[in-house]
């Protein structure tokens, strides 16, 4: 078999059934194994409550083992066909693609009919969507849902820091995130990042930098950080931290050139990564001279245009670039002009009903939140500080610090790649950015971020052409990790998608990879 | 967010047509279990859409955590949570995080084709072979409905079919938007296999008297085509007619002459993009169409197709597609579509396409009004996406998203002379909306058809959750 049926030959036509296209379900039991299809409830896809039927109502139904043992099937190689791939490369798009998996790895994609299938493949098909890497979120925050008053939202996750973590992780993959950096958070974090990784809860693939080291320390709780007054102290922090397990280090306000030094030449002897959150032209000069990493926010602070000195120098020397711009120029605007998407349905299913109206009650009057107190001049800065870096053709990484007020897990990734287009790039550069120089940038290249033989099956579908217009990226379709299926209209544990799916391998070959990764 | 009870005075009181579908039983029950003052406020209603963000059609400020109160087929109150009281028995829609606004227009539709590449082909096999005409155009109707367009101008289909399913959808026999037919273009000359859908005319008496049979049938408005090729006196006798009888008159004019014909015949609306390979249109078309009140209906997705299909031939596989149509007729369309640049449907169009933003945007500076329509249909060009991707197009072009709006809910209601019936959403007016995830005034794309989450026409919940249709009692 090379290209799959069409989806409505499997479906079923609905001929002159009056009313939608409700009435398809119902010739599910025609469905030939193998083609596993979307059965859609189009009035409710995008979740209006708990009443959802699931997108992916097919997969699941298929998941009876009276399915599976009538068709035959072994249930290890996933194939993904008929929709256009973009493969994380800044390439020409393949149409009518095809993506073939087996034990949580691609091992064949490019045009369908030059992929063969195996038998006993299940085949999902994607006609007219897209297909391209899992997003790779180089900065977010578990610890927080989007609350709008930080010091109101502190005392409640101070019991409940591993259910929030949890909450946030499972919508940032179900946003198409699939591996995502934390740079701040109670050192519990380690142990969710460890479940998620091991297959116990479904979340996008975790690397935490745990608290952060700083010098300054103002309006968090101790256990978001590592206060230090010398460079000493922060390499002992630095060293405590990678102790606790932590995968990268990152650095927050208030610290020395020497500070940082310190940190880098410790957390170097162990191979990890340090961030830095930059924003003042001395402290970026200062970083890059100690040896950082990677430069987190420069630009979507308050600060006028940085010089074409410094912007140069950055690009120059290839120093990753993480700006996270939407949340300044996009999320405050958006929500005056429309306050609606602070109920976006998808939070009031997905956080517990007393978060929610907490949450919502944070809303109340946001403009006057304290986060908000300097944003009109930080959106403005920001406008052209994204361009600078954009134009200099600087290596870029796409990070939103979702969870920051108002900026939800649930979108944080493709407003920030819309974000970065309106800025200047090309949709495809944006694209790729999010996807294979991310990986680069976390030193997984060799397993995440792009589409080929031999990569962990990571593969978000959307509906849409992105080149054309990049916001389809907020239309998922479902998302793969692992090879295991996800999807926000249907229940996401991964055993109940490993088993349906059976391509994945419940997160061991990205754990595997980040044993290894260099 | 809660919903309280009125306890101030609602904002404007109500004149309204609306009322007077109040019963008298109704208004007893309000009366006997009210305790406070709400005059003003409609005592009844079927139906509550509460707590969206509303963009009535008029381009005012959007309203927030609105309540549109409908009851029958009319908007009966227009508030906002505070101000409202739901009135008991009222179906509440939950709009929480979504916009409200009224039902799109679509202006130029023909839902006899189906996006076929090629004509003849096409109305051979469906027409002259098959009689399916009236399946298809059910299909599409279908289609534009389901895509939160709650009204079109059919402009193009033999005349039976265009009146029976105007007729069908009329009386709730089925599911389609509220339709405005002008059955077959009057025009000079035709080519073969279109024959049944044009009416040929020669000298003003035959143009005079074919007019007059159209409109004696039924139709809402005529379609003259080749203005050129017609006499004066020709085009005159249907202007004639058809301003006698008040139907109004959608014409094709491109040049500069065949726009001075149209305006003198008091045309309500011009069709496509004219002026041929001209980056922009004479000043004096523009002046003409401006100053003579003439909508300009630009269709541009006609071109947007073939450069959207080329990058994303994926598009002619969406599910979508294959689940509306019938396998046989999704195959073939398919199969058509095979060599698009060989389509003769897509010569000289190609080659124009990148003016159409410029005229658009001279047009729309120069104080011409447009409308949204898409000629939807056409090779490629599909009724269930049809609608707002022309108007994505016009924001892309840099029309203001509210304005853009507006040509497809206010202006062709006010076009056609309807803007007492339709266009926004306003008590008296007939209950046309849609719910729809997200704020198309930032991004017009969220009007794609699976973000229309509820479609209401006439009251009627056609789309959404609960839907509860019956369509043989209706």
């Amino acid at each position: 078999m090379r290209i799959p049926p069409r989806l409505r030959s499997v479906v079923g036509w609905t001929g002159l059934t009056p009313i939608g296209r409700g009435a398809v379900g119902t010739k599910s039991s025609s469905l030939p194994l193998g083609s596993v299809v979307s059965l859609k409830e189009p009035s409710m896809r995008r979740g209006l409550g708990a009443g959802v039927l699931g997108l992916f109502f097919g997969l699941f139904a298929m998941n009876a083992p009276s399915a599976l043992a009538q068709g035959g099937q072994s249930a290890d190689r996933l194939a993904l066909v008929g929709g256009m791939l973009l493969d994380g490369y800044e390439a020409p798009a393949i149409h009518h693609a095809a993506i073939l998996i087996e034990n949580g790895r691609i091992v064949a994609a490019g045009p369908a009919d030059e992929v063969e299938i195996p038998e006993n493949t299940r085949v999902v098909d994607t006609s007219g969507k897209t297909m391209m890497p899992g997003l790779i979120d180089l900065h977010v925050h578990l610890m927080i849902l989007g609350h709008g008053e930080y010091a109101d939202w502190w005392p409640i996750l101070e019991n409940r820091k591993e259910e929030v973590m949890e909450i946030s992780a499972r919508q940032l993959l179900l946003a198409g995130v699939t591996t995502a950096v934390d740079l701040g958070a109670p050192i519990e974090i380690v142990r969710v990042r460890d479940r998620i990784n091991a297959g116990e809860i479904p979340g996008a693939r975790m690397l935490v930098s745990g608290p952060w080291v700083t010098r300054a320390g103002r309006g968090f709780p101790d256990h978001f950080q590592r206060r230090i007054s010398s460079p000493q102290e922060a390499a002992e922090q630095t060293r405590d931290l990678i102790d606790s397990g932590v995968d990268l280090i990152k650095t927050w306000a208030g610290m020395t050139e020497d500070d940082i030094r310190a940190v880098v030449e410790e957390a170097h002897k162990d191979g990890v990564p340090v961030h830095s959150h930059l924003y003042a032209p001395d402290d970026m000069w200062a970083a890059i001279r100690a040896g950082t990493d990677v430069i987190q926010h420069a630009g979507s602070g308050g600060n006028p245009p940085y010089s074409d000195e410094l912007i140069s120098e950055i690009s120059h020397r290839g120093i990753p670039v993480v700006q996270t711009i939407a949340h300044r120029i996009w999320v405050y605007p958006a929500t005056v002009e429309f306050p609606e998407r602070l109920q976006d349905p998808r939070l009031e299913v997905d956080f517990p009903p007393d978060i929610y109206e907490e949450v919502q009650r944070s809303f109340v009057g946001f403009h006057r939140n304290s986060y908000f107190r300097t944003t009109p001049r930080q959106i403005r800065n920001s406008e052209i500080a994204a361009r600078q870096f954009i134009d200099a053709h600087a290596r870029m990484g796409m990070g939103t610090d979702s969870g920051s007020p108002m900026n939800f897990h649930t979108e944080a990734a493709w407003r920030e790649i819309s974000a970065l287009v309106d800025s200047g790039m090309s949709p495809i550069e944006a694209i790729s950015a999010s996807t294979k120089t991310g990986a680069e940038i976390v030193g997984m290249g060799r397993d995440l971020g792009t589409i080929e033989p031999g990569k962990i099956a990571d593969v978000l579908v959307v509906n849409g052409n992105p080149l054309f217009d990049i916001n389809t990226l907020g239309y998922v379709e479902f998302v793969v990790k692992d090879g295991a299926i996800y999807s926000r209209d249907a229940p996401s544990s991964p055993s109940a998608t490993d088993a349906s799916l059976g391509a994945g391998t419940g997160g061991q070959a990205a754990r595997d990879a980040m044993e290894g990764r260099e | 967010m809660t919903r309280r009870a009125a306890g101030r005075k609602p904002r404007s009181p109500m004149s309204l047509p609306g009322l007077a579908v109040l019963t008298v039983a109704s208004a007893l029950t309000w009366a006997l279990g009210g305790s406070e003052s709400l005059h003003g406020q409609a005592r009844d209603a079927s139906l509550a859409i509460v707590g969206g963000y509303l963009i009535d059609g008029t381009e005012g400020v959007p309203i927030q955590n609105s309540v549109v109160l409908v009851d029958g087929d009319r908007v009966v109150h227009v508030g906002t949570v505070e101000d409202t009281r739901i009135p008991d028995g009222a179906r509440v829609i939950d709009a929480d995080g979504h916009t409200v606004m009224p039902g799109l227009h679509e202006a130029h539709a023909h839902l006899f084709i189906v996006g076929h590449g090629i004509y003849s082909d096409y109305f051979t096999r469906y027409h002259y072979e098959q009689d399916r005409m009236r399946e298809l155009m059910t299909i599409s109707a279908r289609q534009l409905l389901m895509a939160g367009v709650t009204s079109a101008r059919d402009v193009g289909a033999q005349l039976d079919d265009a009146l029976w399913i105007k007729e069908e959808i009329e009386e709730g026999r089925m599911v389609g938007p509220r339709l405005f037919v002008s059955g077959p273009f009057l025009q000079k000359t035709s080519g073969p296999t279109q024959e049944f859908f044009r009416v040929l005319v020669d000298g003003p008496d035959d143009a005079r008297r074919k007019a007059r049979e159209l409109i004696d049938a039924g139709v809402d408005l005529l379609k003259i085509i080749q203005l050129g090729a017609l006499s004066r006196e020709e085009r005159m006798a249907m202007a004639e007619v058809a301003r006698a009888a008040g139907v109004h008159i959608a014409v094709h004019a491109n040049t500069v002459e065949e726009i001075r014909a149209a305006a003198e015949m008091g045309v309500r609306t011009i069709e496509h993009v004219g002026a041929g390979a001209s980056p922009l249109y004479p000043e004096e078309s523009i002046r003409l169409m401006r100053d003579n009140g003439i909508f300009w209906v630009p269709t541009a997705m006609v071109s947007r197709v073939y450069n959207v299909t080329d990058d994303f031939p994926e598009r002619l596989d969406a599910p979508q597609l294959q689940e509306d149509l019938a396998p046989d007729v999704y195959e073939d369309v398919r199969e058509s579509l095979t060599f698009r640049s060989r389509l003769g449907y897509f010569t000289g169009k190609r080659e124009v396409s990148p003016h159409y933003g410029d005229k658009i945007r001279q047009a729309h500076k120069a104080g011409v009004r447009l409308l949204v329509g898409t000629d939807s249909g056409t090779p490629m060009n599909f009724h269930y996406e049809s609608t707002w991707k022309e108007m994505d197009l016009f924001v892309r072009y840099g029309l203001p998203p509210m304005r853009v709006i507006s040509m497809a809910t206010r202006y062709p209601a006010l076009a056609y002379g309807k803007l007492g019936e339709m266009g926004t959403i306003e008590p008296g007016k007939l209950a046309d909306i849609i719910v729809v995830d997200g704020n198309p005034l930032r991004r017009m794309s969220v009007l794609q058809q699976d973000n229309v989450i509820y479609v209401i026409k006439g009251g009627v919940q056609y789309k959404g959750p609960d839907t509860q249709l019956n369509l043989s009692d209706r």
